[in-house]
């Protein structure tokens, strides 16, 4: 390669003053590579080079520009984005878990009361069997109802969407057998009025959920 | 009926007093014994008294039925026979009195409803009482030998608090009404199963606000129910609900409307043997209405022939025609006290 000659030393020079100085590398790098065509032809378009370089240089300015304040201006968005996924990953985990206990809490619940009437039905029919004469006709046929209902109630397949007014058809199955025995059994871990109960369970969690995820910005996960 | 000529009033015969709290319900004892009148009164002191007329013509209390309720007795009903009556009470029970010689003895006690219960109604032939609350249910039991009381049926249906059951004066027809504003009649479709034949709610020209009572006619053909909308509303209730094809529009229908006499909640109503119509009123006032003979009107009206106005210092709760003595009126009120009224021509 042959070396920079005064002229290109001086066009340089010239060069330097005009351009940014971050870009004033590049544009001596343009002329570097100019420098394998003759330097008549450099002399003779040096204006047209300077423009060229410097258009070339502008353009490249403006990009680099832009670049920096791209991260300044979109820092909030772009911020916020990164604490939405955040916060959506780790919603999606609380929510989880917390299904996962509700899930459980609800289950056993569910699963103790149906026991409870199961026991009961089962007493009942032991006495039946010992002593028909025990209890009467209409009260045999409501134990068997009560039976039948418990048997039809669907363990496990908790979405579908009948088991609470079969659970009320239970409890108020019961609640007239027990009229009718003329004792006052009760399941204890039943609340008093069935459906007010189930709604205060419903909202109560609902409400705690809805806190927590308030206060981690977890919107998405309901 | 034969018609009296002049103008007609209520003269009170006697103020009951003995009740240290609001009076709820009364009900005359329909036996026929010979006595005169046996009136039960139930009360918000947790006590029923029962009232008779004595030798000297003025009505004693002859007895007070206390320390069975644990709150409010709310209403009382005798059964068909005179010898028992059952109380219902705030405190979720029922309870079952029998009438022996001058004595009642609690021989039953019905639990099953949640909370307060609000009526009770024996049928016609004294095997069956009905029960409302305002756990929205009404209960169905049927009387056993020995006193014993067995739950037939739970009937739901109503959306809340149910306030008076009464049944059909000779057909085992149940009617409740509401505070969902809506009148249900339920019949037996065979062997326990009860469910509701018809809805009179506003779609049927029902009442627009809570219905407090009903009371049908002595023929059964006609049913009248009053409610806190200030009108009275007469039915047709000549057709058997149990006879109906089951296409569910039923058969009992809104024949008339009474209104414009009332500008308070209308708490009671009752129809008397030879065709009155008694209401008690929250504005202190009793009013007494009959069919009007308007030949231009196709279907009947009715006009009010007697306006009691300040009957009692507070709301009129319930008014009952003794069932003897057509022209016999017993009103218990909020002021603690009962009168006893008779109709009769204003002397000239």
């Amino acid at each position: 390669m042959a070396q920079l000659s005064s002229i290109d030393s001086v066009v340089l020079l010239l060069l330097c003053p005009i351009t940014v100085s971050p870009c004033s590398i590049s544009s001596g790098f343009l002329l570097h590579l100019r420098h394998n065509e003759t330097i008549a032809s450099i002399k003779g378009d040096i204006t047209e080079l300077i423009l060229k370089s410097s258009i070339v240089s502008m353009e490249q300015t403006r990009g680099d520009a832009s670049d920096i304040f791209d991260s300044i201006v979109l820092l909030d968005e772009t911020l916020c984005q990164e604490g939405f996924k955040d916060g959506y990953r780790d919603g999606l985990k609380t929510g989880e878990e917390e299904g996962r206990e509700v899930g459980l809490k609800m289950g056993f619940q569910v699963g103790e009361e149906l026991g409870f009437y199961q026991g009961c039905v089962d007493v009942w029919n032991s006495v039946i069997q010992l002593d028909p004469g025990s209890f009467s006709s209409r009260l045999q046929k409501s134990i068997q109802q009560l039976r039948d209902l418990l048997k039809k109630y669907p363990l496990l397949d908790p979405e579908n969407e009948h088991v609470q007014e079969m659970m009320d058809a239970i409890r108020l199955k019961f609640r007239i057998i027990s009229a009718n025995m003329g004792v006052k059994l009760e399941y204890k871990g039943c609340p008093k009025s069935s459906k007010q109960g189930m709604e205060d369970i419903r909202s109560g969690n609902l409400r705690h959920s809805l806190l927590m995820c308030h206060k981690l910005g977890y919107w998405q996960i309901l | 009926m034969e018609l009296l000529d002049g103008e007609l009033e209520l003269r009170v015969i006697q103020k009951l007093e003995g009740h240290t709290d609001r009076v709820w319900g009364l009900a005359w004892n329909p036996a026929a014994t010979g006595v005169t009148g046996m009136l039960a009164s139930c009360s918000g002191d947790k006590t029923v008294r029962i009232w008779q007329k004595g030798p000297s013509g003025s009505w004693d209390c002859s007895a007070v039925l206390e320390d069975t309720h644990a709150r409010t007795v709310r209403s009382c009903a005798w059964s068909p026979s005179g010898k028992l009556l059952a109380t219902a009470s705030f405190d979720g029970t029922t309870a079952v009195w029998e009438h022996v010689g001058g004595e009642f003895e609690c021989v039953a006690t019905l639990e099953g409803h949640e909370n307060e219960v609000k009526g009770v109604s024996w049928n016609a032939s004294g095997s069956l009482l009905a029960t409302c609350a305002r756990d929205k249910t009404v209960w169905i039991w049927e009387a056993q030998p020995g006193n014993e009381f067995e739950c037939v049926s739970v009937l739901q249906g109503h959306t809340q608090d149910v306030k008076m059951v009464q049944w059909h004066p000779f057909l085992d027809v149940l009617v409740s009404v509401s505070y969902d504003n809506s009148v249900k009649v339920w019949t037996e479709d065979g062997d326990d199963d009860w469910h509701c034949v018809q809805t009179l709610g506003e779609a049927s020209s029902g009442h627009t606000s809570t219905v407090w009572a009903l009371s049908f006619n002595s023929v059964g053909d006609r049913m009248v129910t009053c409610s806190d909308d200030l009108t009275l509303k007469i039915w047709d209730t000549s057709q058997n609900p149990s006879e109906t094809s089951g296409d569910g529009c039923g058969s009992w229908s809104h024949l008339c409307t009474l209104s414009g006499y009332h500008d308070r909640t209308i708490f009671s109503v009752h129809w008397s043997r030879e065709g009155l119509i008694v209401s008690g009123a929250a504005d202190d006032a009793i009013r007494l209405f009959t069919e009007s003979k308007d030949s231009l009107v196709d279907q009947p009206s009715y006009k009010m022939l007697v306006k009691k106005e300040k009957a009692h210092d507070m709301d009129v709760n319930s008014v009952q025609w003794n069932l003897k003595e057509p022209r016999l009126l017993a009103s218990a009120s909020d002021d603690g006290t009962i009168k006893i009224w008779e109709l009769s021509e204003v002397s000239k």
